[in-house]
This record gives C-alpha cells, structure tokens and sequence, in this order.
C-alpha cells in the first residue's frame, strides 16, 4: 500500500514540478567560488589527469560524430523502405514495431560514446575529489549494502534495481555509504519505479531504542492506510515538519530524542535542500539498531557534470560537483549525528568506568 | 421492547464506555509518560555529583553556585511524586538554569575545559538534558491528547463525573522567558 501511495505521491510531486518549471532547471547557485582546499587539491590532483582526459574525450567525440554521420546516412536511406514495410504490415492488420527498435538502438548507438566519457570521467575525477571531503572510497557502479537494510520498512521491496556513484567513508565513528539508486517493480505487464533518488546507509556504533520511521507525508487517509501495526503515531510540536512528514515509532520517548526540535529543522533544511538542488520530492528515514537509512526521492541526476562537448579543460562545472560533493557527504554533519554518536559513545564509556 | 429499541439504547451507552475506555488509557499514557521523565531526571540527579566532583578542585571561586546546585538537587529529589508536581517543575528549572551557568563558567577555567573526564561528563550531560526534554515533550504530548479527551464531549460529563482534572503542561521557567540583558553579559 505505502509503494502505491509514494508512487502516487511521487507522480503528484513530478507534475508540480512540470507545472512550475523546476523540473526544466536546477537552481545551483553557480556563483559560489570554489573552496581553497578544493582549489589546491585541482591543482595538485586534477590537472595532471586532464590531458589524457581530454584525449579519451577527443576520441569519444570522433567515435560519436562518426557513428551519428552513419546512422544520418542510413536513415536517409532507409526511411522510404522502413515506412512502406510498415504500411504493409498495417494494411494486413498488425502492428509491427520492429522499426522502432531498430530506432532506438541506432539512438543508443549514438550516444554510446558519451555514456562511456561520462563514467571514464567519474572515474578518474571523483576518487580525487573525494580527498576534499575526507577519507572516502568511490565506485562508479557500486551499490549500498542493500541486503543489510531490505528488511526495514523506509526500503521498497522491489524486483530489480540499477545504482551508479557510490560513496563510502567513515566520519566520526559513524560508517557512510551512499549511493544513487533505481529500484523497480515488476508488474503483471509492466514494471513501476518505486524509489528514484539517493540512499544513504549509516552505522553508528551505538544501538538505536526502538524502531523509529519518519515517513513522507500522504494525507490523513494516505497515513491511515501507510500506518504500520507495530509503531504508534507520534505527533510532534513543529506544524512544518508534520506538515511534509509522519512519524511513527515504538517508543514515543525515544523517538523524540531522536528528533529533538534542531533534527527536525535539520531534516526539514535538507529536504529543502534537496528539493532545490537536484528537483527533490520528499525523504524519509528510519533508525533502527545502529543503522539510520535515509531514502532521498529526487528526479535529478546527481555527480553528473561530464559534458563530451565540453574540453576536459574547462572546470567551469567543478563548483557545482563540489557543492553536491559537499551535499552527500555532509549529511551526516548537517543532520548532527556526530554530536548523538559523541553523546552517546561518552555515556557508554561514563556507564562502563 | 424490540431489538431496534434495544439498539438505540444500547448504542449509546456503547459510545460512552468507548469515550471512558480511551480517557482511561490516555490518563495512564500521561502518567507513564510523566514516570519517563522521572527516569531521566534520576539519570541526571546520579550525574550531577560525578560533574560537581571533577568541576570542584578547580572551581573555587564558584563556591556558591556549586552550593545552590547541591541543594537544588536534594529539594528536587524530595519533590518527586506527581503530587508535588508544580514545585517539582519550578525545582527542576531552576536546577537546569543553574546547571547551565556552571556549564558556562566551565569556559572560564581552560584548564578544567580541557579536561577529558569533563568533556565526557559535559556530553553525558548533555545527552540527558535531551533525554529529558524528549521526555517532557512526550509527557506534554500525551496530556494533550488526554486533556482533549476530557474537555470535548461527551468527554467533559465523563470527566465531571469521575472528577478528572487536566495534567499541567510543562512551560518554559519565567525565568527563561526574560529577556536576556546582552550588556552585561558582555560585562562580565
């Protein structure tokens, strides 16, 4: 039921964003100079990787030019036919979409070159970006350890998933992993996206009371429907906060140490965040044992700045992937999990002398 | 007298005993919740020495303050029981208040500062003045919701029949809603 209610919730949001325009742009604030740390480590890191950079794009051009002449070329030779081939078939009665295959493979074919110029590029570029941010590991394809957190509720059961860009660090005690992820659900014809965004999977080394959810908002009907047996409403004192988001818990105590007033700023600034910088549409997130899942829905696409048509040379797009650097691997800060983690490490070790 | 005439009579008194059975249960949610705060403020109470300890051999000069948190503390732990509530309340802030002036003049004193077993205490304080306003939010949390079972009706009869009184909010000390005088705390 609550898969439903996202997908619906989710489609709600993608038509506000059509209607508004938001969805066309990204509002980044371009004008934010690169940091001096960040500056340093472009000339000391990132410069001696952009000459063979710039020749694999050079080569990822030629490639792509070349095989977009081809495909021009046999279109224009082959439209006529392909058109009296499908007129043929309509007239007998069927409808044949064999041409349209053909279409999207030569499309594909095209923009093969790019595809690979863009992941050579984070490739090479993000392990060195990372360094800016701390002690970070980062795998173009790589995923979060998605068997750890499948049993909680924030994650959707789903029947297949694609990820790209991620991200593993420790930052004050607490282990990171974040990736951008695509998960799907085979239906009985067709298969529907259930969560499109950023995952983020954090361990802190103390055990979490309870089980706590802070689920998306979907009206008091959707929120009746979504409810889960084993966890009671909380209802919190913020308006905006219960506004975007419900709250359930098995410990209604606890759950409010949790999400003091700050937290609940600190997640209502990062939805925001979110929502701004990369056509966000909502998060949830749940803490449960020492693990904190945050599913961050959004329809952009994130660590992407590559551009073939672009010389490798040109950082002009480096301030941006520097602020949605600063923005994932900020998390754990701009939610303040460092101070609980610190609080809570220092009563552990108050209580075992 | 037929089913139907069973059923209109029936049906209220039905409604009522539901209206009873969830003031009940929201009155032992308060009190619960009131019992959670009660865990956190002992949490507190066991702590308060360990910092006095570590916090007197270098602040000598704060003799006073080191006293009145003593005291408050021993009043506070007399207090306990929901009967005398509204002392309690009014003992816990102005321990709380006092205990955040000690926290501050700890910054006067860089040597007590860098201590590690003062940095761990100040966390661990820290953690359980949150824990502590977790529970006082979850206690107000709950008495609202029992306060607007008995003061809509039929709630409010059922109340006034069984003498049900609404539990007092927690609020924010008159102390801590003054104002705060900038100059001479840039004084001192």
């Amino acid at each position: 039921m609550s898969n439903f209610l996202h997908t619906f919730q989710q489609a709600g949001v993608a038509i506000r964003q059509l209607v508004d325009g938001s969805a066309f742009k990204r509002h980044v604030d371009t004008n934010i100079p690169l940091s001096d740390e960040f500056k340093a480590l472009i000339e000391s890191d990132v410069k001696p990787l952009l000459e063979p950079l710039e020749a694999f794009r050079l080569e990822k051009l030629a490639t792509k030019k070349r095989n977009k002449k081809w495909v021009l070329w046999l279109g224009w030779i082959l439209w006529l036919p392909a058109l009296i081939w499908d007129l043929l078939y309509l007239a007998s009665g069927d409808l044949h979409i064999s041409v349209l295959f053909v279409a999207a493979g030569m499309g594909i074919w095209i923009i093969y070159p790019e595809m690979q110029y863009r992941k050579h590029y984070k490739q090479m570029l993000m392990p060195v970006l990372l360094k800016a941010f701390g002690d970070f590991r980062y795998r173009e394809n790589g995923c979060i350890d998605i068997e750890a957190v499948k049993a909680l509720d924030t994650m959707p059961s789903f029947s297949s998933k694609s990820h790209e860009d991620h991200i593993a660090g420790k930052i004050e005690d607490i282990e990171f992993e974040f990736c951008e992820l695509k998960l799907e659900r085979k239906g009985h014809k067709s298969s529907t996206t259930v969560f499109r965004g950023g995952a983020v999977v954090l361990n802190v080394p103390f055990q979490l009371h309870g089980h706590t959810v802070v689920g998306m908002d979907y009206g008091k009907l959707g929120n009746m429907f979504a409810a889960s047996m084993a966890r009671r409403k909380v209802a919190l004192e913020n308006p905006g906060f219960e506004k975007r988001f419900e709250v359930s818990s098995t410990d209604q105590q606890y759950s409010r140490y949790l999400l003091s007033p700050a937290m609940m700023e600190r997640l209502l600034a990062l939805d925001d965040l979110f929502r701004a910088r990369a056509k966000g549409s909502g998060l949830s997130c749940e803490f449960k044992g020492n693990q904190v899942l945050l599913m961050i829905s959004y329809f952009g696409d994130l660590l992407d700045t590559a551009d073939i048509n672009v010389s490798a040379y040109d950082l002009d797009k480096l301030p941006l992937l520097e602020q949605e650097l600063a923005m994932i691997t900020g998390l754990i800060k701009q939610l303040k999990l460092d101070y609980l983690t610190a609080r809570n490490l220092a009563v552990r070790n108050m209580s075992a002398s | 007298m037929t089913w139907t005439t069973l059923a209109i009579l029936a049906i209220p008194l039905i409604l009522l005993y539901i209206w009873y059975v969830s003031i009940i249960s929201r009155r032992n949610a308060t009190e619960e919740a009131f019992a959670g705060i009660d865990v956190q403020l002992k949490k507190r109470t066991d702590l308060i020495p360990n910092i006095l300890k570590i916090a007197a051999s270098f602040m000598q000069h704060e003799k006073s303050l080191l006293e009145d948190i003593t005291r408050l503390r021993t009043e506070v732990l007399k207090a306990s029981g929901q009967a005398a509530q509204t002392e309690r309340f009014a003992l816990e802030a102005d321990l709380s208040q006092k205990m955040g002036s000690l926290l501050v003049a700890v910054e006067n004193y860089p040597e007590l500062k860098s201590q590690q077993n003062m940095l761990e205490a100040q966390r661990v304080y820290a953690d359980v003045e949150e824990h502590i306003s977790a529970a006082r939010r979850s206690y107000n949390a709950a008495g609202k919701r029992y306060r607007d079972a008995i003061q809509i009706f039929p709630g409010n009869l059922i109340a006034a029949i069984l003498s049900l009184k609404p539990m007092p909010f927690f609020a924010v000390a008159d102390t801590e809603r003054k104002p705060i005088d900038a100059d001479s705390f840039l004084q001192s």
